[in-house]
């Protein structure tokens, strides 16, 4: 228990130190999470359409998905080095799958008469995308996003380690030094950035869902 | 109200080794309610589905008001014409006024005009506005969806209208009471109606013409009347029970039967409406103690309805000298 109250006072009396770690650590994530999604949205929409790409898509993403993220991390240090684009490139590969599947999953949930009644009333397939399509396939897009957000928080942790800052860097120190409060520090601000993060996109799930 | 003329039209999935229809010509003449008729896999759907291009033909051309439908563009094309389903098909998304919206906004309908029209439409199904406006798919029946999927069709006020066996999925009390709504709307509006289905009874009650596929070509294409009395094969016949003359008298309006009113006549006798059919005649005459009914149009007599005059009516030769 007294660590955990060291771990805060840490936070605390550290919190320059602490708020460029958070920035850091925040800045690693949403690149990774953008990036992630750029490329996810328009892979989704096109293995929804071209149904044999949807096997090997899968297949290939589910295979890069098992490999542990440290060992992942380690890989491509070979091909970027010790940089933030190792990471963001990490983050990137792992969003890929929940945010892929989240994307095909949305959109085969819609009921095929409905986009049957959406072409025969004359909608164009923009319009069907844009009216249709997206607002019936966003909260399960959306649960989507809110999950891969946490997984690029936790990931971002451990990329402390080749040296590009965030807050896994108190939990890494720590444990050089041998510093209770350190570590606790880390736990708390890493947990609380992702419970954060959870509401604010539970929020925004909540608010965009459909009400039926 | 729009003419549709199908001129040598084939359709031949890919892989399939027969077509799935063969050489269609057939004209739908403005403001006429047609009935596709047929089996399921006879190519009903894929003709209706042609007129809206949701289905391209292999060969052959479709004219609607004498222009070929190849030459507009396919979403221009079927904002002009109205298309309902079986499963409806709402945006459950959408509150019922919006989806009844969704063509008007389309082509772009200044705001005003589309509220007033789905208020007007709301009141032409039969749905209280401002009880149903704001409701979303869910919170309605199935009947109420199928109603509202129609007036989704009907809200840019599109000359051709497509229904895909539209109370297929329905209860068989609420289909009576939607069949009967339809022909009081088409009563009122005189679209031209292209109507699949495979239920004999609602073609015979609904359409002004049904055409009969079988195989992927027209058997007949004719009034209900015309079909019952002389079906042009087996095939025709036996779809329709062409026999059973009880199905034959519900096609007859008593007013096409009945006999001048007598000078001196029995005030008293049991009256019918003289638009009702001879099947409810027939079972009237039945049911009451006297042997003929009195024939009424806007409460007032005009003739009588006897049995003698029914059975008289199934004998062809007579026929032709009563009928019309």
């Amino acid at each position: 228990m007294n660590d955990i109250v060291d771990g805060l006072s840490y936070l605390v009396a550290e919190r320059a130190d602490v708020w460029q770690l958070l920035g850091q650590h925040v800045t690693i994530s949403l690149l990774g999470l953008v990036i992630a999604s750029l490329i996810a949205l328009p892979l989704g929409l096109l293995v929804v359409r071209v149904r044999w790409l949807a096997g090997i898509v899968m297949a290939l993403l589910s295979i890069l998905y098992t490999v542990p993220s440290l060992a992942m991390l380690i890989m491509l240090i070979a091909v970027f080095g010790l940089s933030k684009t190792t990471v963001v490139v990490t983050l990137v590969i792992y969003a890929q799958v929940i945010l892929v599947r989240n994307i095909v999953v949305g959109m085969q949930s819609i009921d095929r008469a409905v986009l049957e009644a959406a072409r025969g009333l004359g909608m164009n397939t923009w319009q069907i995308w844009w009216r249709v399509e997206l607002p019936l396939a966003l909260p399960i897009m959306l649960a989507g996003l809110r999950i891969a957000a946490i997984m690029c928080i936790a990931i971002s942790s451990i990329a402390a380690m080749i040296g590009v800052g965030g807050l896994g860097q108190l939990l890494f120190q720590g444990i050089t030094f041998d510093r209770a409060d350190m570590i606790w520090a880390g736990t708390i601000s890493i947990a609380v950035l992702a419970l954060v993060c959870y509401g604010l996109l539970a929020l925004l799930e909540q608010r965009l869902t459909p009400k039926i | 109200m729009s003419t549709i003329e199908f001129q040598n039209v084939r359709k031949i999935y890919p892989k399939a080794t027969t077509a799935a229809l063969a050489d269609i010509s057939l004209t739908i003449n403005r403001g006429e309610f047609v009935i596709l008729l047929g089996p399921s896999g006879c190519g009903k759907t894929t003709l209706m589905k042609m007129i809206n291009r949701l289905i391209e033909p292999s060969s052959g051309t479709i004219l609607l008001d004498g222009v070929d439908i190849q030459t507009v563009n396919a979403t221009k094309l079927r904002q002009q014409i109205g298309y309902v389903i079986q499963q409806v098909g709402l945006f459950p998304h959408m509150t019922v006024a919006e989806n009844i919206a969704v063509v008007p906004k389309l082509l772009g309908w200044p705001k005003p005009k589309i509220q007033s029209r789905i208020d007007e439409l709301l009141s032409l199904i039969q749905l209280d506005p401002a009880q149903f406006r704001q409701r979303y798919p869910a919170q309605i029946s199935g009947g109420q969806a199928q109603r509202v999927g129609l007036a989704r069709a009907l809200a840019a006020d599109p000359g051709v209208m497509l229904m895909d066996e539209p109370f297929g999925a329905i209860d068989a009390i609420t289909r009576t009471i939607l069949q009967d709504e339809m022909l009081r709307i088409q009563q009122q509006l005189h679209k031209t109606i292209v109507f699949v289905t495979h239920d004999v009874e609602e073609a015979l009650r609904l359409a002004d013409k049904i055409a009969i596929l079988h195989e992927g070509t027209i058997v007949q294409y004719d009034t209900p009347l015309n079909l019952l009395r002389n079906p042009a094969n087996q095939y025709v016949a036996e779809l329709l029970g062409a026999d059973d003359l009880v199905r034959r008298l519900s096609l007859i309006q008593v007013r096409h039967v009945l006999q001048p009113l007598p000078k001196s006549y029995d005030a008293s006798l049991n009256t019918i409406e003289s638009s009702h059919n001879l099947r409810d005649g027939l079972n009237q005459l039945l049911a009451s103690s006297s042997d003929q009914l009195l024939v009424v149009e806007h409460n007032q007599p005009i003739g009588l309805l006897s049995l003698a005059a029914i059975h008289a009516y199934l004998h062809p030769e007579v026929i032709h000298e009563r009928h019309r």
